[in-house]
């Protein structure tokens, strides 16, 4: 866990570098990164290092705006909703964050932010999937199932649980996003209905599963 | 020589007939069908390595394959499953199926109206590449909800055959049939349905040529792989020379790395996407069609928060009222007095004495202690009917759509003892019969679990047999008597089970059950089922009872059981205040529990005992170590070790209770 923290910090890193036009490996050196780093991205195919000038690969493109999409993403949350305001405190925390996210709450959260286009310093997010749909309604934000009343609906936004199999199994029981869940009793144990499926599930599970609220 | 060729390649390596796998999510209607196809021809047994049940069976077929008739098909029923890729011991079991058995074929069934759900195991079976078809079973219930699906589209969307039917009442059947015939033609073709994310298919294409050969496409082991099945890996690493791991490990772990959400979930994703879509088109609500049905409202009331409360205590009342009555009292009266009674006894006890002349093994035979005078007469004669009846009731449970929503009413209660709702399953099934309860145990999800519901079951919970005579010897004497009998009982559970869940290392699982409709059961498959499960108790339990029995004739004759009694007697008169007497009764109601109680009744009756003994006895006789054939299937399944350990605390603690019980009724008078 950590090392994928440090591997994508230097993704980022050099990221910024050369989003910024600092190609050049002794302007990137002196940045928390050393010539091991470097070379390793090279050798995991990040990287291109050509006459010590350093360019992104194709897949690196790719990592390094995910990456850099979750990062800003997160600042602007920190940023607009919680108002964090002190700088260096909203930046480390948006760097602790990204590691957290994943594709579902990144999407949520550029959907709850009305999918933003630049960060608190301007510089640009990267467009997700989310962005790209046409249908971009105004949404409600995101509550947990289970503290839905009974016979309300909701629509599963993500699933956030750091147990993987019960997303597993939620997803083959077909929970996933996008799938409409109506809350049928709430006592003596959850019960949802869904499609054409009664499941009873524990409160534990339930508040893992975010939703926006239908009517 | 071409002819010869191709029949092997209709026949398993070894020889045997062309073979098929059922497959399907849970509740799916995979058993009815199976019973269809291959009527009592039926043998089930663990799946090698497991603790999980197969069935395997013959279907008789007509027709013609490369000009060899053929005459049968065999055919394996496999545990339902949501997904091909193992997560619990069930779905690795499936699909080592696939991949071990070489099956010629695959029939999927799918519960009509959650279509899609089907078709998340359809599009793994499509990169799977063995030939397959769908079985579109409970339709009814489909057309009930007003549900039309276009099954000519979905058959040329999926490329396979695909038949509506409905097992319970044998339509379809036919088709069914044929087209399990045609399905034996079909070569190995991989469908690529779902088009995953490119990462992802970039990844196969790298990892399949890497695969060893196997009976499941390169394409779908990668998938697999992808999504870290490691015992696959070694199954591979085991079968294919030349196998490059480390490559393929690197494959997987940097493909795996480049997702940010576990890569099981981005492979699910891709293929909910490509069911929704498959659904899109084929599949569509008529709400004028839906008739609003009475089944949901029953079934809404069996799991109402206050509603389900009454329904629950009616349904235990007709529970005691089948089984106990009509079950423990005329049917075993019957089976005791006049079958075994007046006829097969006297006649075996006749060939016996003449054909057996030396007395120490006719003794052992049909002696006090006789493994068929005591041990099969009992377990055939008295066990049986009642666990025959208890199974018929239970089946009823089962089929009615009743036993899930018990599982909601008990969820909470359970939560506080370490298991949760799905445990009422094993503990209901202990009122019949503790030893089979035991394992039953197996459903439950982790190991923690199944040893507090086997401990519980071991303590607490009174099998049938002798529920019987405890309550005919309880009810006429008070009700207090019975009431703090049942108090006693239910308090040491909860403090025992809430102890156990504090105590024992391990992790309790989350709770999560799917709520099948309420159903009117189908009488055939009631008894069908019954007889497999009394079948199973016949081999699995009698043999134990008869080994039991074996045990107390070689503690009795040499002398231990004497010693055992008098080492225990200081017990039963200082720290229970019982006679002397009420010791036999304990040591032999470890062979039957009801003997044990049974032995109490005549003291009783010659008033022998006062109330306060009564409760005092009968209280610990319930607690007290449970009988024979349950301990031998504790040791079977928790091991020896356990077992022991498991034995003596029940032993101690049953005897602490007894005594602080003896204690406080003396001391409150509420009895005398
Ligand atoms: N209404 C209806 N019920 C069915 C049909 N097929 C099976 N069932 C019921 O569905 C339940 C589950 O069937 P079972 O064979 O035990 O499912 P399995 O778990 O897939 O083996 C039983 O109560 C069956 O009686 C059908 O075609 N129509
Ligand atoms: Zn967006």
């Amino acid at each position: 866990m950590e090392k994928d923290k440090k591997y994508e910090e230097n993704i980022e890193l050099i990221g910024v570098h050369i989003e910024e036009g600092r190609v050049k490996i002794e302007d990137i050196l002196d940045h928390d990164i050393t010539r091991e780093e470097i070379i390793s991205l090279k050798e995991r195919g990040i990287i291109t290092i050509d006459a010590e000038k350093v360019h992104l690969t194709k897949d690196g493109r790719e990592m390094y705006n995910l990456i850099i999409r979750r990062h800003r993403l997160a600042e602007r949350l920190l940023n607009d909703i919680l108002t964090i305001k002190d700088e260096s405190s909203s930046e480390a925390q948006a760097c602790e964050f990204e590691h957290f996210l994943n594709t579902d709450v990144t999407e949520s959260i550029c959907t709850l932010l009305g999918h933003p286009t630049t960060c608190p310093h301007g510089k640009p997010i990267p467009p997700g999937e989310c962005c790209s749909t046409k249908r971009r309604e105004i949404e409600s934000v995101v509550y947990s199932l289970d503290s839905l009343d009974s016979g309300e609906n909701g629509r599963v936004a993500y699933i956030s649980t750091h147990d993987h199999s019960i997303l597993d199994k939620l997803s083959s029981m077909g929970i996933m996003p996008g799938v409409s869940i109506r809350i049928h009793q709430k006592q003596p144990a959850i019960v949802i209905l869904f499609e054409e499926t009664t499941m009873s599930i524990d409160f534990e599970i339930a508040r893992e599963i975010y939703v926006r609220k239908e009517s | 020589m071409i002819k010869k060729r191709n029949h092997d390649r209709k026949t398993n390596s070894d020889g045997s007939t062309p073979s098929i796998i059922l497959i399907g999510n849970p509740n799916v209607g995979k058993s009815v069908i199976f019973g269809l196809l291959t009527g009592r021809y039926v043998n089930v047994s663990n799946y090698p390595g497991t603790t999980v049940e197969i069935s395997r069976g013959k279907i008789a077929l007509t027709g013609k394959i490369d000009g060899h008739k053929m005459k049968e098909v065999s055919i394996v029923d496999s545990p339902g499953v949501n997904s091909l890729i193992p997560q619990s011991e069930d779905e690795r079991v499936t699909r080592d199926m696939l991949l071990r058995e070489k099956p010629h074929g695959i029939i999927q069934v799918i519960d009509a109206k959650n279509l899609k759900r089907g078709l998340l195991i359809t599009l793994q079976l499509a990169d799977m590449g063995i030939p397959f078809m769908v079985v579109l079973n409970i339709y009814d219930e489909a057309t009930e909800r007003g549900i039309e699906i276009d099954i000519n589209r979905l058959s040329s969307l999926l490329g396979i055959k695909v038949i509506p039917m409905v097992a319970t009442e044998r339509r379809g059947l036919g088709d069914l049939k044929k087209g399990i015939s045609k399905l034996s033609h079909l070569q190995r073709k991989t469908k690529k349905i779902t088009k995953f994310d490119d990462r992802i298919e970039d990844a196969i294409d790298r990892l399949a040529p890497l695969l060893p050969g196997a009976n499941i496409s390169g394409r779908s082991l990668s998938l697999m792989l992808l999504s870290g099945d490691d015992h696959l890996l070694k199954y591979l690493e085991d079968h294919g020379n030349d196998f490059e791991i480390d490559k393929v490990r690197e494959i997987i772990s940097k493909t795996r790395n480049f997702f940010r959400d576990p890569i099981t979930y981005v492979i699910q994703k891709g293929r909910q996407a490509a069911a929704g879509d498959i659904v899109n088109e084929c599949f569509h609500y008529d709400e004028r069609q839906k008739i609003s049905s009475v089944s949901k409202r029953l079934g809404d009331l069996c799991m109402h928060p206050f509603w389900g409360i009454p329904i629950l205590v009616s349904v235990l009342y007709i529970m005691y009222k089948f089984v106990g009555e009509l079950g423990a009292g005329k049917a075993v009266d019957f089976m005791e007095t006049v079958i075994f009674g007046e006829y097969l006894n006297p006649i075996v006890i006749k060939i016996t004495e003449t054909i057996i002349p030396v007395s120490i093994i006719r003794e052992a035979l049909i002696g006090e202690y006789g493994m068929i005078t005591v041990g099969i007469t009992y377990s055939v004669s008295i066990v049986g009917p009642i666990v025959g009846f208890f199974f018929i009731f239970f089946g009823v449970l089962e089929d009615s759509g009743y036993l899930p929503r018990l599982t909601i009413m008990s969820n909470k209660i359970f939560k506080r003892i370490g298991l949760n709702g799905r445990a009422v399953l094993p503990m209901v099934l202990g009122l019949g019969c503790d030893t089979m309860a035991t394992f039953a145990t197996r459903i439950l999800d982790t190991r923690k679990e199944r040893i507090i519901a086997t401990l519980l079951l071991a303590l607490g919970i009174p099998c049938s047999a002798q529920l019987g005579v405890v309550l005919g010897m309880v009810g006429g004497l008070s009700g207090r008597v019975l009431l703090i009998i049942i108090i006693t009982v239910l308090l040491q559970l909860i403090i025992v089970g809430y102890l156990a869940s504090k105590i024992i290392p391990g992790r309790s699982s989350y709770f999560m059950i799917e709520l099948p409709p309420m159903r009117i059961p189908k009488l055939s498959n009631i008894l069908n089922k019954t007889y497999f499960r009394v079948k199973w108790f016949m081999k699995e339990a009698v043999p134990l009872f008869i080994i039991g029995t074996f045990i107390l004739f070689l503690l009795d004759k040499s002398g231990l059981l004497v010693k055992i009694e008098h080492l225990a007697s200081p017990v039963v008169t200082g720290v229970l205040g019982l006679p002397a007497r009420a010791t036999e009764a304990f040591i032999v109601g470890f062979l039957r529990r009801d003997y044990g109680a049974a032995g109490l009744f005549l003291l009783a009756e010659k008033g022998v005992l006062d109330l306060i003994q009564i409760t005092v006895a009968i209280s610990v006789m319930i607690l007290f170590v449970p009988c024979i054939a349950n301990f031998f299937v504790i040791i079977k399944e928790q091991g020896i070790k356990r077992a022991i350990l498991m034995a003596s605390f029940i032993m101690f603690y049953a005897i602490l209770v007894g005594g602080a019980l003896n204690i406080i009724l003396r001391y409150i008078h509420i009895l005398n």
